[in-house]
């Protein structure tokens, strides 16, 4: 801090000599001049002083007849003199700054968030569809309009907020992917029949005359909620029967297969370290790519049948180095990383220049091998995350059977698991009637 | 009478350097020297600096002895001091 308030005022260091310049420098000390870094060389103090006490510290020279001599001018003041007869640069800065003001009128960036069903770039074309793109005056956006035409055209967004920071339209969005929907199958008569083989645990039924009761071993495909309601007079006659769409929740012990196979000898990716570049630059709307990348559909620029094709690639075999020219030699296999920026001042002023740089990394594939202890901390590894999607789907896990063995060049996991799940799917009535009548033929 | 005021200083807790302007060095090592309420300089070099204070002067003898600043009040004397001796 003490450096730049000196730096803003303009600093000098100066060479003393002379008979007595300890006077010198005792006057200063008296006058409350401020001096630093002194150092004496060769009967010379070199020291520095502030610009505003030099003009006091000459005349103190004068007054004991020492000399004084300028080594060096630092700080602000001294580099604004320089540039004075500058005149370009001088307007250059008023112009700089007209720019940016001009610039800071308009939107350069759209950023969304909360989105994870909808793409920004759909949302980004949606925009550009309805006027909203970036280079537009943000005195032309109207956030709450916006935000209703955001909401009209996709209602799974439920919640839009739209507001500008300095050059930048950030757009959050909450999304309701779960729509509640009236489905139309509820009208439809239907039953519910057992998906597949189990022991019934646990039966509500909603709707429908259930068909088992919790303890009953069901098979595939067997009806376990008949859509039929029968209606009985006060002798416990039948008098008729209505139809209506099964409802119930049916959970059974079923029980899964798991089989799960790791191949010993795998696929890895061997990087050869060669690198190509390919940048794209927009800037106000215009966009400059300097492709370095070199990429051809096949490995080599030149068509692969030519004579000058084999003779280059001849070439390229004896010579690697060659590899390093694009036009020359393309990859074959590769990765892309891409990394984007875009020109900002501080957090909140975008400025129209924005650029994505690719690296492509060219690798080789080879086959690698596992050995027998990593194959089967895989496949552990496997089972476990099978075992969470279960638990996730709301699985219950009542058992687990699994086996890891080595069998040949695979690792073979293989078992049951005993769970309780539901089990019911609805079939229309019609359709299982006539299913029923099939089987029984 | 400055004995006077001494006393007064000392029974109102004021700090002597304070009360009277005597000299205060502060050393940090060898390397370091702050000296306040001194009365100027009287010679320097690389070797040897001559320091006006009260009630005596000072020598400061060492090797690379720099100011690092100098003000009316203070100031800070940096290099590899050997001895600091005090005469009059």
């Amino acid at each position: 801090m003490n450096r730049l308030i000196k730096w803003w005022g303009g600093t000098v260091l100066v060479e003393l000599s002379g008979c007595s310049p300890e006077r010198v420098i005792n006057l200063c000390g008296y006058n409350g001049i401020e001096l630093w870094d002194l150092v004496r060389k060769e009967g010379k103090y070199c020291f520095y002083v502030r610009r505003r006490d030099f003009k006091q510290l000459v005349g103190f020279v004068r007054k004991s007849k020492n000399r004084l001599i300028v080594l060096e001018k630092q700080g602000l003041p001294f580099r604004l003199r320089s540039y004075r007869r500058r005149k370009v640069f001088a307007a250059g800065i008023p112009v700089c700054l007209i720019i940016l003001y001009v610039l800071s009128l308009h939107i350069w960036q759209i950023d969304f968030d909360g989105n994870a069903y909808f793409t920004d770039e759909l949302l980004r074309k949606t925009l550009i569809q309805e006027g909203y793109d970036t280079g537009m005056r943000k005195s032309q956006v109207v956030c709450e309009d916006l935000e209703m035409k955001i909401r009209e055209i996709y209602p799974e967004i439920t919640w839009v907020s739209a507001q500008i920071s300095g050059t930048r339209l950030y757009i959050q969005i909450r999304e309701n992917t779960g729509i509640l929907t009236v489905d139309e199958s509820e009208n439809v008569p239907c039953d519910l029949v057992a998906l597949q083989d189990g022991v019934i645990t646990e039966i509500i039924t909603r709707s429908g005359t259930p068909m088992v009761k919790a303890g009953d071993r069901v098979t595939e495909g067997q009806v376990l909620v008949r859509g039929v309601v029968e209606l009985y007079n006060d002798s416990k006659e039948k008098v008729g029967e209505y139809l209506v769409a099964a409802d119930g929740d049916i959970l059974a012990q079923t029980v899964i297969d798991y089989q799960d196979r790791i191949a010993l000898e795998h696929p890895v990716k061997w990087y050869t370290g060669e690198k190509r570049y390919c940048l794209k630059v927009e800037a106000l709307g215009k966009n400059f790519t300097l492709d370095l990348s070199g990429i051809s559909d096949s490995g080599i620029r030149t068509g692969e049948k030519d004579e000058s094709s084999d003779f280059l690639r001849k070439l390229l075999e004896k010579l690697p180095i060659l590899k390093k020219i694009p036009y020359l030699y393309s990859f074959k296999k590769y990765d892309v990383v891409t990394t984007s920026g875009c020109l900002c001042i501080g957090s909140k002023l975008t400025l129209p220049v924005s650029w994505k740089l690719s690296t492509l990394r060219e690798y080789d594939e080879n086959y690698a091998i596992y050995s027998n202890q990593q194959a089967i901390s895989i496949a552990e590894e496997n089972c476990l995350r099978f075992f969470e999607k279960l638990l996730e789907k709301g699985v219950q896990i009542i058992e687990k059977n699994v086996r890891i063995d080595m069998i040949g060049e695979e690792c073979v996991a293989e078992g049951t698991i005993t769970v309780i799940r539901p089990i019911a799917q609805s079939v229309p009535i019609a359709e299982n009637t006539v299913h029923q009548e099939e089987t029984n033929n | 009478m400055n004995d006077r005021i001494q006393t007064l200083a000392s029974c109102l807790g004021i700090p002597r350097e304070v009360s009277s302007d005597v000299v205060v060095l502060s050393s940090f090592g060898n390397g370091c020297l702050f000296i306040e309420n001194h009365k100027g300089i009287i010679e320097y070099s690389a070797e040897s600096i001559k320091i006006q204070s009260r009630p005596c002067k000072i020598q400061i003898t060492g090797k690379d002895l720099d100011i690092a600043f100098y003000t009316a009040e203070e100031m800070k004397v940096t290099g590899k001091i050997y001895e600091i001796k005090y005469y009059s």
